[in-house]
């Protein structure tokens, strides 16, 4: 396996794109399962997800049960939807859970905050408690989690520096959005499946280069030229645009804008790759959030929810909003499949970068190649 | 088999745990010693599930048996 990553993170006017064996090699794709989603920052959900407390989602992220819940207090927790007795999954189906989450098995019994309350006939019939068994170290596993602009951020590993450390130059970035972020609800949120690795997903949205090409419809708003490079090496990258347009409805309505924005805003907008796997966009009168989520080496669920700056808004130019990104993003979906098959060409060294056009996908490379390296025992390379 | 066994047969069937909690409930106080302790365990667990405030007196009622 040729697997060179010191070419990945030379200067970009020097630099390869990662070898094909990140795309196609599932020995790869499972030591990228460790490195750059499980000891990161990776999203999972949004809190919009589990609305009311009690409200429980079944997940699964990379192979790992997960349990989404909002407790009685209202705080959004992520737990392994597994009982510590037998290891069963607890939830198998979104629902609301009214008191305590009951084990199907052998119905020990669980608090939404994850404790476990109550261990019925472990001494033996009628009788609940037992000895050796401490009720106090076998609540639920929880995982360290997060919640940024909705979306829920979850460090399986438990290794990663706090997110608000992590992300501080980002959060402070956009701090002009700060405001309430309004769920758009059912009409607001789509999945799109496609096939293709992760991270060319990534790689395809933090750049600008493609519009013209892929969606020529934005030549006559949101031309290439209106466009700028965001990189934050080993954070984040994505790109600006200085020609934001609003939607407007047939009587010339528009969204409500996000209340206290400087003046830049008005004509401004963002779109930033968070490192690993959540895409984010900020305009003055919605943001989106894209969650992608890796299902194999190469399939990925891409999770969109479109965000508003009041609870209600008119629903048919919500609908048409919906509409219009749904056709962006679908647009999207041959490029980041062509390239997965074209990783499959054993003649294909990684790419070469356009030093002036791609410096956001090499920053995302960069930083995958930098940590990867950083565990690899040096003679791997 | 009795109503009550009939009745607890058909709240298993449509998994409706404060149900379950009464039913139960009801044979564990017709009954004495463990397998009164058995059914009111049933009756806690659903009670919890539930989130019936009938689960602290039944857990009382537990406690006073030593069995939690």
């Amino acid at each position: 396996m040729s697997d060179d990553l010191s070419a990945v993170t030379r200067p970009i006017s020097l630099a390869h794109g990662l070898p094909n064996a990140h795309y196609t090699d599932p020995q790869v794709f499972a030591e990228e399962r460790d490195a750059l989603l499980f000891a990161q920052w990776a999203g999972l959900a949004t809190a919009s997800d589990v609305p009311e407390p009690g409200d429980a989602k079944p997940m699964e992220f990379l192979g790992t049960p997960l349990l989404l819940i909002r407790d009685r207090e209202g705080q959004v927790r992520v737990f392994h939807n597994i009982c510590r007795h037998r290891g069963m999954i607890l939830v198998a189906e979104p629902r609301r859970i009214e008191g305590a989450i009951r084990c199907p098995y052998h119905s020990w019994c669980y608090s939404t905050q994850g404790k476990l309350v109550a261990t019925p006939h472990v001494g033996g019939p009628g009788m609940n408690t037992h000895e050796d068994i401490d009720r106090t170290t076998l609540g639920l596993i929880e995982v360290r989690s997060h919640i940024w602009r909705d979306v829920v951020f979850v460090n399986m590993d438990g290794t990663a520096a706090p997110f608000e450390d992590v992300h501080a130059d980002l959060i402070a970035r956009w701090s002009d959005f700060d405001t309430p972020l309004h769920h758009g609800g059912p009409d607001s949120t789509f999945t799109l499946n496609v096939k293709t690795n992760w991270k060319l997903a990534v790689e395809n949205y933090c750049e600008s280069y493609h519009l013209p090409w892929v969606h020529p419809g934005l030549n006559s708003y949101s031309r290439l030229e209106d466009h700028y490079n965001i990189e934050a090496p080993g954070r984040y990258s994505g790109q600006g645009s200085t020609l934001y347009r609003q939607i407007r409805g047939e009587d010339g309505a528009t969204f409500p804008d996000f209340p206290g924005l400087p003046a830049k805003w008005d004509t401004a907008a963002e779109y930033v790759a968070v490192y690993p796997n959540v895409l984010l966009g900020v305009q003055r009168d919605h943001a989106f959030a894209i969650i992608l989520e890796p299902q194999g080496i190469g399939e990925t669920a891409e999770h969109i929810h479109l965000y508003y700056a009041a609870p209600q808004v008119d629903e048919a130019l919500r609908a048409a909003n919906a509409t219009l990104w749904k056709q962006v993003f679908e647009e999207d979906i041959f490029v980041v499949e062509g390239m997965q098959k074209g990783r499959h060409a054993p003649g294909f060294d990684g790419g070469r970068f356009s030093p002036a056009m791609d410096g956001p996908t090499h920053c995302f490379h960069a930083w995958a190649a930098d940590i990867l390296r950083a565990r690899r025992p040096m003679a791997a390379e | 088999m009795s109503d009550l066994d009939h009745r607890l047969l058909a709240a298993h069937a449509s998994g409706t745990p404060a149900t379950l909690a009464r039913l139960y409930r009801e044979a564990g106080d017709a009954t004495q010693g463990t397998p009164r302790a058995f059914y009111l365990t049933h009756a806690f667990v659903f009670a919890l599930e539930a989130g019936l405030p009938d689960a602290d007196a039944i857990e009382a009622d537990l406690r006073a048996m030593g069995r939690v």
